[in-house]
């Protein structure tokens, strides 16, 4: 069963505090990334993972089989900080924590990330001088997290956390369609 | 009352029973006397007197029973004569001839019938008189008993009799009663259909403003919907790099300007 938020963002307030004393907390973040990615491309790594059926020994072997084979840092905790959620049982909450982590680096390191949705790619100009502009607007380093959606139709979507920017013809023809059937 | 009067009769009965009977066995007597009296009187015009004999009645001339008189002289005398105390009466050498057929002495069967009645009196007496007494009681009682049963079956006949009279008048006044009612409810009933005709009316009214408006409405956003995806269709066909870029300057400016307004 997944954590709820509050005890996700202690465990990641936690292994970012054992990050940035051994000053690689980014690459730690970026390990956790790595390891969620696999979590979620490989449903039967996950269920093993999760299920008490197999032996706690058996499935600890398996996850420090696949951390080996990530490759991960001589120094790095995630290894350490998996096994150990994979002993108490709460491994199923490795993606929670691995967002409360990024979050918490990012606030850390002041930086925010934007979720930038267009309906065709955006070539460098553009997104530099977006870039630009919501740093100016946030007033924190911004890391784009970029999309393509064609059915914006045009324009481009901005997000950062809870705040939208929406420029896309699409919202544009839903509010004028709105407005037509208001009338 | 004639049974309080019958009652004081029977209580006053006991002690006059045996006076009664005393009265009745002499007038018995006296009958009898009578009787050979009146016989004795016609045969002395018959055959005039013979003289007396002995105790019994008088044997005189033709009819009278004598030592020389025939069996059948004696028998015909015997039938028309009372034997009162002769005990001489059985056949047998001693007997006399003048007493042949002679019957038994009455005198003596009336003293015996009055000593049985007198022991009769005192042994059975009683308990007859109080069975008497009782069935006297018995029936008063039933007499009381039917007298007011009659007088309430009376009173019963007279109440329906008086029901039977008021009936006419209740019947009527029920068939009035209900004619008043069955008009009522039929003007209520004619009322509640025509308020009901128009709730109905007004219902139908209001259903059809309303589907008019629904189906208006439909028909407004089938409209609008099929311009927007025409013009969804046309614009994502349509749509140049240039325009995008267009829109892009166009979002950074709106961009930039959001965030001129924040800071001032």
């Amino acid at each position: 069963m997944a954590l709820v938020g509050s005890v996700a963002r202690r465990y990641a307030k936690a292994l970012l505090e054992i990050g940035v004393a051994h000053k690689n907390a980014e690459a730690m973040g970026q390990e956790l990334d790595r390891l969620v990615e696999l979590f979620q491309s490989s449903i039967e790594l996950a269920d093993t993972l999760r299920n008490p059926v197999f032996p706690l020994s058996r499935r600890r072997a398996v996850l420090d089989e696949v951390i080996k084979r990530l490759a991960f840092s001589p120094q790095s905790m995630v290894r350490n900080f998996t096994l150990l959620l994979l002993d108490r049982g709460r491994i199923a909450s490795l993606p929670d924590i691995a967002r409360e982590y990024r979050g918490l680096l990012d606030e850390s390191l002041g930086r925010v990330r934007v979720q930038v949705t267009s309906a065709t790619p955006l070539d460098g100009a553009v997104e530099s001088r977006l870039q630009q502009a919501l740093a100016h607007q946030t007033g924190k380093t911004v890391i784009l997290e970029k999309s393509v959606d064609p059915a914006l139709v045009g324009g481009i979507v901005s997000q950062i956390g809870d705040v939208v920017y929406d420029g896309s013809v699409r919202t544009q023809l839903d509010n004028l369609k709105q407005q037509l059937l208001a009338e | 009352m004639r049974v309080t009067t019958l009652h004081k009769m029977m209580r006053g009965a006991g002690r006059w029973w045996g006076l009664g009977l005393l009265l009745g066995t002499l007038t018995l007597g006296s009958a009898a006397a009578w009787a050979q009296e009146g016989g004795e009187h016609g045969e002395r015009a018959a055959a005039g007197e013979a003289g007396e004999h002995g105790g019994h009645g008088g044997e005189h001339g033709e009819g009278a029973c004598t030592a020389e008189s025939s069996d059948e002289e004696c028998l015909e005398y015997w039938e028309h004569h009372i034997n009162w105390w002769d005990t001489d009466y059985k056949k047998g050498p001693e007997q006399l001839r003048e007493h042949r057929h002679m019957p038994p002495p009455f005198g003596m069967a009336l003293i015996n019938f009055c000593i049985f009645a007198f022991i009769m009196y005192r042994l059975a007496g009683q308990p007859l008189m109080e069975s008497v007494r009782t069935r006297h009681l018995k029936i008063k009682k039933d007499l009381d008993e039917a007298a007011e049963l009659r007088q309430a079956a009376a009173a019963k006949l007279k109440e329906y009799e008086s029901r039977l009279a008021a009936v006419d008048a209740e019947v009527n006044g029920l068939i009035n009663q209900l004619r008043a009612e069955a008009e009522a409810e039929k003007t209520q009933l004619i009322a509640q259909a025509e308020v009901e005709a128009e709730r109905i009316r007004r219902d139908a009214e209001s259903q059809i403003a309303t589907e008019m408006l629904r189906i208006r409405r439909e028909l407004r956003r089938e409209v609008v919907e099929a311009a927007m995806a025409t013009a969804r269709k046309v614009l994502a066909e349509n749509t140049t790099p240039e325009d995008q870029r267009r829109l892009a300057e166009q979002y950074l400016r709106e961009l930039a300007g959001m965030g001129s307004e924040a800071r001032s």
